[in-house]
């Protein structure tokens, strides 16, 4: 639904990312499943300034994220973004994301977030369109690791979605 | 029926026997031999020969040349319907030894051409849902009318010349082919429609940006067909912009003669010609003030001004004129907007100004940093290459853009409408500041080939930048430079990694591969293999040999070496020309003790080597820890006077004094070192003992010139080692660290740790 927003700016990002002090829009993701942690945890390291930059698009507000200026509830906000750009099913049943927390490293901030879920991971299908709605050059690279199984997969602004299958 | 398939069966099966028994005789093989396939083999075959024009040394050779084109160009804006009218007369020298029938000209303009080929390169997906301003615009819209409009192109008498246009390339016919030594003159008219870069698209490295109140701030680049570079290397480089890889460009001199209405402020490349036309009296003042202002920046055009020049939109005009010399390009920047500053730096005996236009939004920010990040630009660029040989550097604010051009550029980071300034902000602002005045030295002045080399520019200008932030302030958050801060990328999916030695518009991440990794590797030379004295002479090298001239990435490979001894062939093939990864781990740590009982195993080995060494002496023995035949009274730490045998051979040979002076080890480690990663690395291991201090050992790359798979070192300590830690600064871009601890570490589990608080 944001996307009814942010087309516009597909278009004015898809030439603003050529020039010449060029960032990385690379998101790393790591999803991990074992079952003894009856959790799927998830790590999203993303650039502050291309988050804030996706949420200001969005709400037309300044969150400030990781200062001091930070707004109250900037977390809800970041957890519904997230849950926009990042849905994950797991054997064919949507999830649902519960944030735990974030923190800052340098110009990254990463989110920590869980699915509970505690039985046999078969299949999972992750669309993953985070930040690459807005920055043409995003890619999200997302490490899986499901009970030891570990693979690295690409999104991109036309690869969003990604099924898995395993035993 | 049955008995013809029969038949046929017999007759192919008495085929097959006959071919397995062929095949028994044909499996007798000896061993397959390789070519030379050690990771230190030098680069003979990635590499060009050196001939008469580049040098094996890296150096320009005797017979280097390049081309020279000067510029003289009259342009007008129409800042109404934002229009840009210019002629230009080109003086092109062939300084080649070769003759040329044709001349290739750069129209990058183009690519905003509603005809453009660019669009039409990118795959597109279909949104589930859009705006219905992007449905008109995408789907029922022309989309903006770019690109150049040629009037003419004329020789030096008038006369029309044959031209062909190829998208974003023209080429020239000439009548009689140009000689070397020759010149030609010809001239070119046009006009186009200059883009808001934030909204038309095209070329989104020049434009307009538009104001709530309908002022513009022009930031013109790209804006005159501009001549190709024709060398040794590519004949022509005619290599299509598709709105990536940048720019090729000759060498030459620029008199610019600049139009626009008379309530704007304008600068560019350049010396300003006519300063007092251009000026009013008391602003004339102020510069001068400037020239000698060496610690701060003087105010030149006020932001009062400049508010009261923003309510006017002046009919009449001024002509702006610009000189410049051994210059690759022209751009300028113009508004009404512009509050104006500048202060003199001294870099060695030159004494350029380095000046801020920016408008009144990017208050306070901009008056009190960016004049003084050019300077400081200036200064610590000059240290690690040459004096900066310009006469000044401009930084323009504008919002979005990040753009290099000689004397002058774009740069982003305003306060936001709250005038709140966040550090993020700040820093963003002085970065691409930092980072794009740094571009005066690669690739305006060491100009290397852009079309081709991206990194040869951003990952030189990337690496540069990284140190001169760091000097203008410790804390100064680094995204690219630090080793560590590559890994994310180089650990990534190898299907969607590329050598840096690839051209920029294939790879699929230009910002990790053409600027972040490059920057890196340059880092790593300077802090972990070569050292800052040795890599700093060599990088100084480099940037003094091919200032003002064409390198290609073997010069650079080529001076590196050869001003510094190191050989780095192993580095360029494993960090530039591959995609290799660097994962060095500790396979295995065996602790010894010294004992005088020979296990059977030593007891065998010195009995095989007695001939070889008749007159060693007594024999010790170093037993493994978890050998069956320790004694456990021998699992202590070495005391000399318990072990008979080394304690008399102290003694006979050696007084008192000498006895003090000699080392006393007590622990005795045997490391096994892996390399599951296939680029080599120095080995970096960092003792850490029992009382928490620490001791770091550092092998040379070299350590793995036989096998390339593990290595053995024996440490000899006086104290208990309680952990080896593999690469403890993270400088080596190692992409597992999980295997570079001993004892192996417990990685710690975030999650539990953020559900207990």
């Amino acid at each position: 639904m944001n996307k009814i927003k942010l087309s516009l700016l597909i278009i004015l990002f898809s030439f603003l990312s050529a020039f010449t002090l060029h960032k990385f829009y690379v998101g790393v993701f790591q999803i991990d499943y074992f079952k003894e942690k009856k959790a799927v945890q998830i790590t999203a390291r993303l650039f502050i300034d291309d988050l804030e930059k996706a949420l200001y698009k969005k709400h037309n507000k300044h969150f400030y994220l990781t200062t001091n200026d930070e707004i109250s509830d900037a977390n809800t906000y970041i957890t519904i973004y997230l849950s926009e750009k990042l849905k994950i099913k797991i054997n064919n049943k949507i999830q649902t994301l519960q944030f735990l927390s974030k923190e800052q490293e340098d110009n990254i901030v990463i989110c920590y977030l869980k699915i509970p879920f505690k039985d046999n991971l078969k299949e999972l299908d992750i669309y993953n369109n985070v930040l690459s709605d807005i920055f043409n050059e995003q890619q999200n690279l997302v490490h899986l690791n499901i009970n030891g199984n570990k693979k690295t997969i690409l999104f991109t602004n036309t690869e969003t979605n990604q099924k898995l299958k395993y035993k | 029926m049955k008995k013809l398939i029969l038949i046929v069966f017999l007759f192919f099966a008495s085929f097959i026997g006959f071919a397995q028994e062929v095949k028994k005789e044909e499996t007798k093989k000896e061993p397959q031999g390789h070519t030379d396939i050690n990771k230190f083999s030098q680069m003979y075959a990635e590499m060009a020969t050196p001939n008469m024009f580049r040098t094996a040394s890296g150096a320009p050779g005797p017979a280097y040349y390049q081309q020279r084109a000067d510029y003289k160009i009259n342009l007008e804006l129409d800042d109404k319907l934002s229009k840009m009218y210019g002629s230009e007369t080109v003086t092109y020298y062939n300084n080649s030894p070769e003759s040329l029938d044709y001349l290739w000209v750069q129209l990058d303009q183009n690519i905003a051409r509603r005809d453009s080929q660019t669009p039409l390169i990118d795959s597109q997906t279909m949104p589930q849902a859009t705006s219905v301003e992007n449905f008109t615009k995408t789907y029922m819209g022309k989309g903006f009318d770019g690109g150049f409009n040629l009037e003419y192109v004329k020789d030096e008498k008038g006369n029309a010349m044959k031209y062909i246009i190829n998208n974003t390339m023209m080429r020239i016919d000439l009548p009689k082919a140009l000689k070397k030594g020759e010149k030609v003159v010809f001239s070119i008219k046009w006009w186009y429609n200059i883009n808001d870069y934030m909204k038309d698209g095209g070329n989104g490295r020049s434009g307009y940006e538009v104001f709530p109140d309908g002022n513009k701030i022009y930031v013109i680049a790209q804006f005159y067909p501009r001549m190709c570079v024709y060398n040794d290397v590519e004949g022509w480089q005619n290599m299509q912009f598709w709105g990536r890889s940048e720019f090729a460009l000759t060498f030459g001199n620029y008199d610019v003669k600049i139009t626009v209405p008379a309530d704007h402020i304008l600068d560019g490349t350049g010396v300003l010609q006519n300063r007092s036309e251009v000026y009013s009296a008391e602003q004339e003042k102020r510069w001068q003030l400037a020239e000698n202002s060496f610690d701060k920046p003087v105010i030149i055009v006020n932001q009062a001004e400049a508010t009261a020049a923003e309510k006017s939109f002046a009919t009449t005009k001024k002509t702006w004129h610009l000189k410049a010399e051994n210059v690759r390009d022209f751009a300028f920047s113009t508004s009404r907007k512009f509050i104006l500053d500048a202060m003199a730096v001294q870099v060695g005996n030159s004494k350029p100004m380095a000046i801020s236009m920016y408008p009144k939004e990017a208050n306070p920010l901009w008056e009190n940093l960016s004049t003084i990040a050019v300077a400081h630009t200036l200064k610590t660029y000059s240290k690690y290459t040459f004096e900066y040989p310009y006469p000044k550097a401009i930084s323009v604010s504008a919002e979005d853009q990040g753009m290099e051009y000689p004397m002058i550029c774009w740069n982003f980071g305003r306060p936001d409408e709250n005038g709140k300034i966040s550090d993020r902000v700040k820093y963003g602002m002085l970065g691409v500041i930092i980072h794009e005045v740094g571009h005066n030295f690669f690739p305006m002045i060491v100009n290397s080939d852009e079309r081709q080399w991206t990194w040869m520019d951003e990952g030189l200008n990337t690496f540069l930048e990284y140190l001169t932030e760091q000097e203008f302030d410790k804390n100064f958050p680094a995204d690219r430079g630090p080793a560590k801060s590559i890994v994310p990328y180089m650990k990534g999916n190898q299907q969607f990694l590329e050598p840096i030695m690839s051209h920029g518009d294939v790879v699929y991440n230009f910002g990790a591969n053409a600027y972040g990794k490059p920057a890196t590797g340059l880092n790593i030379l300077r802090e972990t293999i070569m050292g800052h004295e040795l890599f700093d002479h060599a990088f100084k090298t480099y940037a003094n040999r091919w200032k003002f001239k064409h390198p290609t990435p073997e010069d650079f490979f080529r001076t590196m070496e050869d001003a510094s001894a190191v050989d780095l062939d192993w580095f360029w093939k494993g960090w530039f020309y591959a995609t290799d990864v660097v994962d060095l781990g500790i396979k295995n740590v065996k602790q010894f003790y010294v004992t005088e009982d020979a296990s059977k195993e030593a007891a065998a080995a010195v009995n095989r080597r007695g001939r070889r060494m008749p007159n060693s002496g007594p024999m010790i023995y170093l037993v493994n820890s978890e050998s069956p035949e320790l004694k456990p009274e021998s699992k202590t730490a070495l005391e000399t006077e318990k072990v008979m045998a080394l304690n008399e051979y102290l003694n006979k040979n050696y007084n008192a004094e000498e006895k003090a002076a000699l080392k006393n080890p007590k622990y005795f480690y045997e490391v096994e070192f892996d390399k599951p990663g296939s680029l080599m690395m120095p080995i970096i291991a960092e003792l850490q003992f029992e009382d928490g201090t620490t001791e770091t050992h550092k092998f040379p790359v070299q350590i793995w010139r036989r096998n390339n798979t593990t290595a053995k070192r024996v440490f000899a300590t006086e104290k208990k080692v309680v952990k080896i830690q593999l690469d403890p600064k993270l400088e080596t871009a190692d992409i597992d660290v999980t295997n570079n601890t001993w004892p192996i570490e417990a990685v710690v589990d975030k999650f539990e740790q953020i559900e207990k608080k």
